[in-house]
């Protein structure tokens, strides 16, 4: 295929022409490229960690208590975030959409005020969907809360 | 220097070798000038062949290889995650409850029913742990990690057993399964369901 020609200096009897052979290289770029598209991943996949909260019965060995008790539920109609004492409801915005805009300045507001504190525990409703409670999650690390719990004990 | 043969050669006529070298009759059929061996250019196309290896490798990920992606479980999106590690992997799809492949309970089965475990679940992951400590590498430790990966429409009180059976069994390091992305939109892909139940 390609070939390299060099002009004989005469008389030399070696040959110096030289010659590529391009075929195999060709076919082997093809199969590689084969092989990645057939193994490609074109979806990124992650995790959210989150531990269970104990509920009475579990024997792991549970965090040590926070002092500060935040507590965040999901119900069908609202947040409930729970500091301390106090008690925040954050509705449903007009369109039926959770206001996790609202959550997020909230759950800044209580990390600026107690920049150590890193641990939150989320309950659900059971007709909470997977997705709602992966948003809220996702809402809570967002807003610099990394150790995130999920308790049942709502349900 | 040797004589070029041409293995194809023009369709038509062909006079006989004498009559092409007479100079009555030879002239309307000389060797036509017009060159019709067509040489391809493979250099160009090697470099994009190239170009589009050096992409492909870059976007190789083993990733894929530790969840199985399903047509029946469509993840849900977050912004801020981590990079998935090797685990057991439990699949809740709204029709069946699996661990790596292996069918544990239908979603019907587990809703109807007021235990807070699933004792099929919690016994099958007893048994991974235990196969993994007795084949452990010297140094290796039993991190407790599982991984799920949940349909978006799977409601929590499925979703709670789930976690308690794992838990029970000793996995304490849940990850939740999820696609890049999410962009932390406020409330844009939320609220799905959440009503009924």
């Amino acid at each position: 295929m390609a070939g390299v020609s060099v002009p004989g200096s005469g008389g030399g009897k070696r040959k110096v022409d030289l010659h590529i052979e391009l075929v195999p290289f060709i076919d082997m770029l093809a199969m590689m490229i084969t092989f990645l598209m057939m193994t490609a991943v074109w979806t990124e996949l992650g995790k959210i960690q989150v531990s269970q909260a104990a509920t009475g019965a579990s024997e792991s060995n549970a965090p040590p208590k926070p002092t500060l008790q935040l507590n965040l539920t999901v119900t069908e109609r609202s947040y409930l975030l729970q500091v301390g004492s106090e008690m925040t409801e954050i509705p449903k915005t007009a369109d039926g959409n959770y206001d996790t805009a609202k959550l997020v300045e909230h759950l800044k507001q209580v990390k600026k005020d107690y920049p150590d504190h890193r641990s939150i525990t989320i309950a659900a409703e059971d007709g909470i969907r997977y997705q709602q409670l992966v948003l809220t999650v996702d809402k809570c690390i967002e807003a610099g809360l990394a150790d995130v719990s999920v308790t049942a004990a709502l349900g | 220097m040797a004589r070029e043969t041409k293995v194809i050669v023009v369709p038509g006529k062909r006079p006989g070798k004498r009559l092409m070298r007479s100079r009555v009759f030879g002239r309307g059929f000389g060797q036509s000038k017009k060159e019709t061996n067509v040489e391809l250019n493979l250099v160009s196309m090697i470099d994009v062949f190239v170009l589009l290896v050096i992409f492909l490798i870059q976007q190789f990920s083993a990733d894929g290889d530790l969840l199985f992606l399903t047509d029946k479980i469509k993840m849900p999106e977050a912004a801020n995650y981590q990079q998935l590690e090797r685990a057991p992997v439990i699949q809740i799809s709204p029709d069946e409850i699996t661990l790596e492949g292996m069918i544990i309970a239908t979603t019907t089965e587990i809703e109807g029913q007021e235990l807070w475990n699933i004792p099929k679940l919690e016994e099958e992951l007893r048994d991974q742990k235990k196969a993994f400590e007795s084949v452990r590498a010297a140094g290796e430790e039993f991190k407790g990690d599982v991984n799920i990966q949940a349909d978006v429409a799977v409601p929590f009180k499925i979703l709670k057993k789930v976690m308690y059976s794992a838990n029970q069994a000793g996995y304490f390091n849940i990850n939740f399964a999820v696609l890049a992305g999410g962009g932390g939109g406020s409330g844009s892909e939320n609220g799905n369901g959440a009503t009924e139940g």
